[in-house]
């Protein structure tokens, strides 16, 4: 996740394929902003030598658009 | 002659086995009924042919001495995002307003096994995403208790077609609470079981690694038979495979007194408004009554988990929804669509780094439980918010109405434990309250003895919303 201003996510969005108008963009930076700080909490946790607590599942086959 | 329209499954079970009324009867009663509670907008497609149709089925099985069982005949519906062949699974969205499955789900599949009639399937907020059912494509749902409010979600119109008499039975999903916390809005059980138990496979994702689905009922046996006909394992969702199969209604009668129960008592389950903290309380003494032993509990990480477990359903969703989210975005709702976008900027590794949070929780939750055989706590930290609510204050606080109703039922979707929520009295605008109870790793049978022991020593799961005009629940 970026840490930059708006241009930042912008470019990154783009980068992504994303089509987000810049308004959206804008709007959305403060909310993007704050998941990155809370992020930094989880980084102070001790994780370090645990694996990831993933689940086997086989994922729905998600039906076509329209459909 | 008592009300079929607020009876429970079991009892209507009963009736249906004894021909003292018929399944036909039962589903006719509960089309009118449907049509009087239009205002709800409970449901996003009622299936009335098809219920008419499975109704004379099930009586023509039963009068011929094939009883499948408690289900057998007995009104349910689904969530609309459980896929039913043949029949329109929107998910609440324009996306997928005309999909039509060429399958069903394992769970429609096992409930239909089991007898069960379909009579609609329930609105939802769009995609599963949002807790408050307030639908921009479809409109918004209704709490049965006060038309001015959100029933809950995202599993509302399942919330509040239960609570409005609009069939007993209602399954819904959960992934970070939204089994419990529109049972617990609209005044009805809501039982999201453990990871594991019930299949996913033919549900739509939110969140693959926290997605559960569950019932929602009028009473606790209501909703172990429900979980037991659905319950097992199934090779499609290969995380229901490994677990032994309890007799739910066993559990049931099972003596509860000299139990240990944590309450959770940190500083972060402690903050609720004032009306919910009376009622807790009043919660605690009856389960003291009941002959449990209550000690106050501090669950680990309750701020981190809240955050690692954001970080979780927002990638997940943004890579369920990747396509559409590139392709049409224009389709979605500017709520859930910009909830999806900022899932879209989580690395790879910070994903991973919340997973791992999850493993950590586990551990740490599983030592805390070790010593006790459920924890309790409220299922939510205020009762139904005005639909044109956006905020909730508790205290001196001002918080966003979503990371309020979650607060207290997401650690049991990270952890994958099994947790209920029971009616327990009634908080500010006579609204109702919800009780909820947490058990250890696939320890239904626990959750479901204590809350069934607490809903026989209070009347709460009695009471009834006022009557939509015109609607009559006695027959």
């Amino acid at each position: 996740m970026t840490t930059g201003p708006v241009d930042d996510l912008a470019r990154m969005a783009a980068l992504l394929g994303l089509r987000v108008p810049p308004q959206d963009l804008e709007r959305e930076a403060p909310q993007i902003r704050a998941l990155l700080i809370d992020q930094d909490t989880l980084s102070a946790l001790p994780i370090d030598d645990l694996a990831p607590a993933l689940t086997p599942w086989l994922p729905y086959d998600r039906p076509s658009a329209g459909e | 002659m008592s009300a079929l329209a607020h009876a429970s499954a079991a009892e209507l079970a009963s009736r249906i086995r004894s021909r003292e009324v018929s399944s036909v009867e039962i589903v006719e009663d509960l089309l009118a009924r449907l049509d009087r509670c239009r205002n709800l907008n409970a449901f996003i497609t009622v299936t009335a042919d098809v219920a008419r149709a499975q109704a004379r089925d099930a009586d023509r099985e039963i009068a011929a001495g094939r009883y499948r069982g408690p289900l057998h005949g007995i009104p349910v519906t689904l969530k609309d995002l459980i896929d039913t062949r043949g029949i329109r699974t929107t998910c609440g969205s324009r996306i997928l307003a005309e999909h039509v499955p060429s399958q069903d789900a394992t769970v429609t599949v096992r409930l239909r096994e089991a007898g069960a009639v379909l009579v609609g399937k329930a609105a939802l907020h769009e995609f599963a995403y949002g807790v408050t059912t307030n639908n921009p494509h479809f409109g918004a749902t209704r709490n049965p208790w006060d038309t001015e409010r959100i029933p809950g979600g995202s599993s509302g119109g399942s919330g509040a077609a239960v609570a409005a008499g609009l069939g007993p039975v209602s399954l819904g999903t959960d992934t970070g609470g939204s089994i419990r916390i529109p049972g617990a809005l609209c005044g009805v059980v809501g039982l999201k079981p453990a990871f594991g138990r019930v299949s996913r496979h033919g549900v739509f994702p939110l969140s693959w690694s926290l997605d559960h689905v569950g019932p929602l009922t009028r009473t606790v046996e209501d909703a172990a038979l429900v979980l037991q006909a659905i319950a097992g394992p199934d090779a499609r969702d290969p995380a229901t495979l490994g677990h032994a199969l309890p007799d739910f209604m066993d559990a049931l009668r099972r003596p509860v007194a000299g139990l240990r129960v944590g309450v959770a008592s940190d500083a972060y389950h402690r903050e609720m408004t004032e009306d919910l903290h009376t009622t807790f309380q009043e919660a605690l003494r009856v389960l003291g009554t009941l002959g449990i032993h209550l000690e106050d509990v501090a669950p680990p990480r309750s701020a981190e988990t809240a955050i690692a477990q954001t970080t979780i359903i927002m990638s997940e969703a943004a890579s369920v929804h990747e396509r559409w989210l590139r392709e049409r975005p224009e389709d979605y709702g500017p709520e859930v669509r910009a909830r999806l976008r900022r899932g879209q900027f989580f690395t790879a590794t910070q994903y991973l780094r919340a997973q791992k949070v999850r493993t950590l929780l586990a551990h740490e939750v599983g030592d805390l439980l070790r010593p006790y055989a459920a924890l309790v706590l409220p299922t939510t930290p205020c009762v139904a918010p005005l639909i044109t609510q956006d905020t909730v204050v508790i205290g001196d606080h001002t918080s966003d109405a979503r990371s309020v109703l979650t607060r207290m039922t997401r650690f049991a979707n990270f952890t994958g434990l099994p947790a209920i929520t029971v009616p327990c009295g009634f908080g500010a605008g006579d609204m109702p309250v919800g009780l909820q109870i947490v058990g250890r790793s696939m320890d239904e049978a626990t959750v479901l003895a204590i809350a069934r022991a607490y809903e026989q020593a209070t009347p709460w799961h009695a009471r009834r919303p006022p009557e939509p005009a015109g609607a009559s629940a006695v027959r």
